[in-house]
């Protein structure tokens, strides 16, 4: 992370608001197309730049600058186009933000390219989260693109990119099991319940006590699908308060001991010196239970629950500690998968890379077929001058001959022109415009290089 | 005599099933999942040939023998599992449960095929040709394997509980665990498979009795087999009205499905071998 946290919060962009700034980024004049992907750990913004010069051939390919990160500098000096844009997109950051450039460019990093696509291909599968497989990031990834491209700011390029990105997020979650398992605590108390209760739904949870990490688990296990929450805490006014968020009830704290009976999962996060539910009174409680299971979480510290309370039939109680030893296997899972999500990540980076090269013959096959075009045209054109006297069937007669010659002309070219390009044989590309006077890309040449 | 052939290869057709199956619990549902249900099906429909063409070549009821009956067994067990498959996105339970019930099925046609091939247990006997003419015959041995298959199910279902549920309480959150049906699950499963085969054990043992009466006269005779049916059906009577009438699950409920089960050996294998008596399946 080369960005602290306070300069991370200053560039954060909120996602509604992406417009103002990728309005400002495109008026530079390189950007084409931009997106910004703005988190709490990230802000990165992704950008297509088209300049057609033999020297920048990755100009080509798309740019991203990512502010926070490792200082993963690119390994070759970035061509000159790519610095160009590096620049606008700095200023624009800048003058979007009202920081001054210097303020904080040395921690940004910025990548192109391979090194880029592969990077927006990490991130979206999750490998490049501060918490590994963690799912929210893809759906940043999502959001980020739909808010571009509702800004107009996205074009085939990034469009393309995008999607497939999101694709290798969905495949590195379906055929890895790099998204799997607990994250947090109320992740991993969620899981564990799973394994208890089928289904979830239709369960009561009794919360005792209004800590915060309770009511995070509580939040966890209701957005699981738990329906009715009882809350019972010693100021009955906060359990009133902690039961309305939860659409709850409040109980006094007298009545908790009756409630265990009736309470499937009980999560206790009191500040109470010593254990406020007993051996004794569970015991009581699982008489009226016959059997059915309860799950008790103790997110306290010191703990809530006699440990001995775990000793008894049916009973399962887990502690903060136990929780947490849950959340660190399953990260320790999780580090396992790395390797595969990278060979897909690899996968799919060589194959946007084949599709980008491809994407050079684009313009020098549309400025063939226009130069050939052109050429047609103003012979039809000196022909009926010549000839007034031709029929409407002889003109159209003429006109087909000559646009079949013109086919036939460009088929051959045109399959070594995708091939060249496949090839990223660049020179031959160059030598093929040469030869026929085209330069493919013009208008949108970059006339500072 | 196109049987043994068939129940060969129905063997084999099984044992990748059960690879499949034991495959599609730890993998995500897909191509694994669907290509064990394929095999499953597939091996379903050649036990049912073999089975068939088995009761043609011996002119009665191809699974009138002790061992003959693993046969019907592995069937029942097949035909329960597949039948409980849920239509629509099936989850791990559903994984768990094949891979038990194709693995029973397994080994169950494994023992019958191997000791099919020695020949004394194979031959065709008068006698029993005659007894199993019996018009109660087909229904006391049908409704009876076809018990002991879904108990055999329920106490898959009360391992799987127990082994959730000590791994639950020793906090060892480990691939096993997540794999594993929730306790629910495994709870309903349970009851499920008992609330179809107590039924039938309860058909079993009265269509036994009339077998009894019409071949021998006496309805019951207190042979070893009767009485070990009649301490079975009671253990599960225990059990549905322990979980119906009282309400009582978890623990204490999957032990005594554990208990039933060990009865069922007794009464299906233990009194065969070892307890002589009139059930001793001549042939």
């Amino acid at each position: 992370m080369t960005a602290p946290v306070e300069l991370r919060e200053r560039l954060c962009m909120p996602e509604s608001d992406p417009k103002s700034f990728l309005d400002r980024l495109r008026h530079s004049g390189r950007v084409q197309e931009a997106v910004v992907l703005s988190t709490c750990n990230r802000t990165e913004v992704y950008a297509w730049t088209a300049v057609w010069s033999a020297e920048a051939e990755s100009a080509e390919l798309p740019l991203s600058d990512e502010e926070q990160s490792k200082a993963e500098a690119p390994q070759t000096p970035l061509p000159h186009s790519i610095r160009k844009a590096d620049h606008d997109i700095i200023q624009a950051i800048a003058d979007h933000r009202d920081l001054l450039r210097e303020s904080f460019e040395p921690h940004l990093y910025s990548l192109a390219g391979h090194k880029a696509v592969e990077h927006l291909f990490r991130v979206a599968s999750g490998v490049d989260s501060m918490i590994l497989g963690e799912a929210q990031v893809l759906g940043q990834v999502k959001s980020a693109y739909a808010a571009a491209s509702e800004a107009g700011a996205t074009g085939p390029v990034l469009n393309t990119l995008f999607q497939r990105a999101i694709a290798v997020g969905k495949r590195a979650r379906t055929e890895t099991d790099i998204g799997r398992g607990a994250f947090s605590v109320g992740y991993a108390a969620v899981q564990l319940a799973r394994s208890i209760f089928d289904p979830l739904k239709g369960r009561t949870v009794l919360i005792v006590g209004a800590g915060k990490m309770g009511e995070l688990t509580a939040t966890h296990l209701s957005s699981a699908g738990v329906t009715s929450v009882l809350v019972a805490n010693r100021t009955y006014e906060r359990a009133v308060d902690l039961a309305q968020r939860f659409g709850g009830s409040a109980l006094r704290f007298e009545e908790m001991p009756a409630a265990l009976g009736r309470s499937d999962i009980i999560i206790t996060s009191t500040g109470a010196g010593k254990p406020i539910i007993t051996r004794e009174m569970v015991s009581q409680a699982m008489h009226v239970r016959r059997g059915r299971p309860v799950f008790f979480i103790d997110v306290a510290v010191p703990r809530d629950v006699e440990p001995e309370v775990g000793a008894l039939d049916d009973v399962f109680l887990y502690n903060i500690d136990d929780l947490e030893a849950v959340i660190a296997a399953d990260a320790e899972e999780r580090d396992a998968e790395i390797a595969k999500v990278e060979a897909i990540v690899r996968e799919e980076v060589e194959k946007s890379m084949e599709w980008f090269r491809t994407l050079d013959a684009v313009p020098v096959i549309t400025a063939l077929r226009e130069k050939f075009e052109e050429i047609r045209q103003s012979e039809l054109e000196k022909l009926r001058a010549r000839l007034p006297n031709l029929s409407e069937e002889e003109l159209d007669a003429v006109n087909q001959t000559t646009r079949s010659i013109v086919n036939k002309i460009c088929h051959q070219p045109m399959i070594r022109i995708k091939e060249y390009a496949a090839d990223d044989a660049s020179t031959r590309l160059d030598t093929i415009c040469d030869a026929f006077g085209i330069c493919p890309g013009e208008k949108e040449a970059d006339r500072d290089v | 005599m196109y049987s043994p052939m068939l129940f060969l290869i129905a063997l084999v057709v099984y044992a990748v099933s059960v690879v499949l199956h034991v495959g599609s619990v730890t993998s995500k549902p897909g191509r694994i999942k669907r290509a064990a249900t394929v095999a499953g099906i597939g091996g379903l429909c050649l036990l049912t040939l073999a089975i068939v063409a088995h009761g043609i070549e011996q002119h009665r009821l191809p699974f009138g023998t002790m061992v003959e009956s693993l046969t019907f067994v592995a069937w029942t067990l097949t035909v329960i599992y597949l039948t409980m498959q849920p239509r629509r996105r099936p989850g791990s339970e559903s994984s768990a449960l094949g891979a038990f019930a194709s693995m029973l099925a397994l080994i169950a046609l494994g023992i019958y095929v191997s000791l099919s091939l020695s020949p004394e247990l194979n031959s065709s006997n008068a006698l029993l040709s005659q007894m199993l003419g019996n018009r109660w015959a087909a229904i006391h041995i049908v409704s009876s394997l076809a018990a002991y298959a879904s108990f055999a199910l329920a106490f898959g279902a009360a391992l799987g509980y127990m082994l959730q549920e000590k791994l639950l309480k020793a906090k060892r959150i480990t691939m096993l665990q997540r794999h594993l049906p929730s306790l629910d699950t495994l709870d309903g499963l349970a009851y499920k498979m008992v609330a179809f085969g107590f039924p039938m054990l309860t058909l079993g043992v009265i269509t036994g009795a009339l077998w009894a009466q019409t071949a021998w006269g006496k309805y019951w005779e207190w042979d070893p087999k009767e009485t070990s049916s009649l301490i079975t059906w009671l253990v599960y009577a225990a059990y549905l009205h322990v979980r119906m009438v009282q309400g009582w699950r978890g623990k204490w409920s999957n032990r005594l499905l554990a208990i039933g089960f060990l009865c069922v050996l007794i009464t299906y294998i233990g009194v065969t071998f070892f307890l002589p008596g009139r059930h001793s399946h001549a042939g």
